[in-house]
């Protein structure tokens, strides 16, 4: 599904990712977590297309695609989905616009048929009675006075509309609350795991109570240095990121 | 008392959320009437006044009024406009070179 293979990337010619690799398999959920400075939002930005990163080499190839020949757009087309910190407010465009006019530019960059109108609010009305958000909420305009909560309903809901095959969840969990990280459970929980995988960076265990992850891995100056399971998670809860930093 | 809480038929919201919207056609001096819903809830409008032959009713429809009337009324499966006059007039407020 995904390989990272020897990739190294830096930003203002400060390298940050040293050669990392890392292969997830096929609706597999894992957890990237490492003490501040190690490199894991860099991973998403450059994964992403992130402009601001130079890719030095090294690959990352998202099933038949290598990502990093790739712009932004058309990673997302491929199936790259990667739910944003601090996503922008889009006055006068709504939310179920915005998320249909996604929708269609992505089914139009694969060669897909549109997906018409009524098909497209059939399923989004399905996705927002599942996340239990209200039929209002489609009609506000994008993140214009949203909560933080509403703010990671959007993103989640985004995410299931688009049905990605990578999704990467970024510190998504940061500044949350118990409500808003519940609903973002909800949604992986959602997700079509025969041909969806997960990647969630994190620094607390917190937000791997809700969402169980297959594996978990531990960054430190821009590499992989410890790989385990769920309990790994649980070790680094206790003894926190001392060993790594 | 029943009767007074049930939701209202599909014709009565269709023809309420027409009301709203015919302000905004009403602004180039175009209008919209409800001709039929058929069997299988596709709403058939024709387009009034200035609308008639402007180039971008169409657009208008699929654009705007068809989300507008689909995102309010659920069991709207489609939104169609029965007009076939021939395209006489730009919209007003575009310009040509």
């Amino acid at each position: 599904m995904l390989t990272i293979s020897k990739l190294q990337a830096s930003i203002d010619h400060t390298p940050i990712l040293k050669k990392f690799s890392l292969s997830i398999k096929p609706g597999e959920i894992t957890a990237i977590m490492g003490p501040n400075g190690s490199g894991k939002s860099t991973l998403a930005h450059v994964l992403a297309g992130h402009p601001s990163y130079e890719v030095v080499s090294g690959s990352a190839q998202l099933e038949e695609h290598e990502l990093l020949e790739l712009d932004p757009e058309e990673r997302a087309a491929r199936g790259l989905f990667l739910a944003f910190q601090y996503p922008p407010s889009i006055p006068g465009v709504s939310v179920s616009s915005f998320l249909r006019l996604a929708l269609n530019a992505q089914e139009k960059a694969r060669g897909e048929a549109l997906t018409p109108l009524n098909v497209f609010l059939k399923t989004l009305r399905a996705q927002m009675k599942q996340l239990e958000i209200p039929w209002e909420f489609s009609q506000r305009a994008v993140n214009e006075g949203f909560s933080g909560g509403e703010k990671k309903r959007l993103e989640m809901l985004q995410m299931l509309i688009l049905k990605p095959r990578l999704v990467i969840l970024d510190e998504i969990d940061s500044g949350l609350d118990i409500d808003a990280i519940k609903v973002v459970a909800a949604a992986v929980q959602l997700l079509d795991r025969s041909r969806t995988s997960v990647i969630i960076i994190t620094h607390y265990q917190r937000l791997l109570n809700y969402i169980k992850p297959d594996s978990v891995h531990v960054m430190k100056a821009g590499r992989l240095v410890k790989s385990g399971g769920p309990e790994l998670a649980l070790e680094l809860e206790k003894t926190g990121y001392g060993d790594y930093a | 008392m029943v009767g007074l809480m049930s939701t209202p038929s599909l014709k009565t919201r269709v023809k309420k959320a027409l009301t709203a919207i015919q302000p905004l056609l009403g602004l180039h001096g175009g209008g919209i009437e409800l001709v039929n819903i058929t069997t299988d809830n596709v709403v058939e409008l024709r387009f009034d006044g200035a609308c008639i032959g402007c180039a971008a009713a169409n657009y208008t429809l699929e654009h705007g009024l068809k989300e507008m009337l689909m995102v309010q009324i659920e069991e709207i499966e489609d939104v169609v406009a029965v007009n076939d006059e021939p395209v006489t007039h730009q919209a007003p407020g575009i310009l040509f070179s």
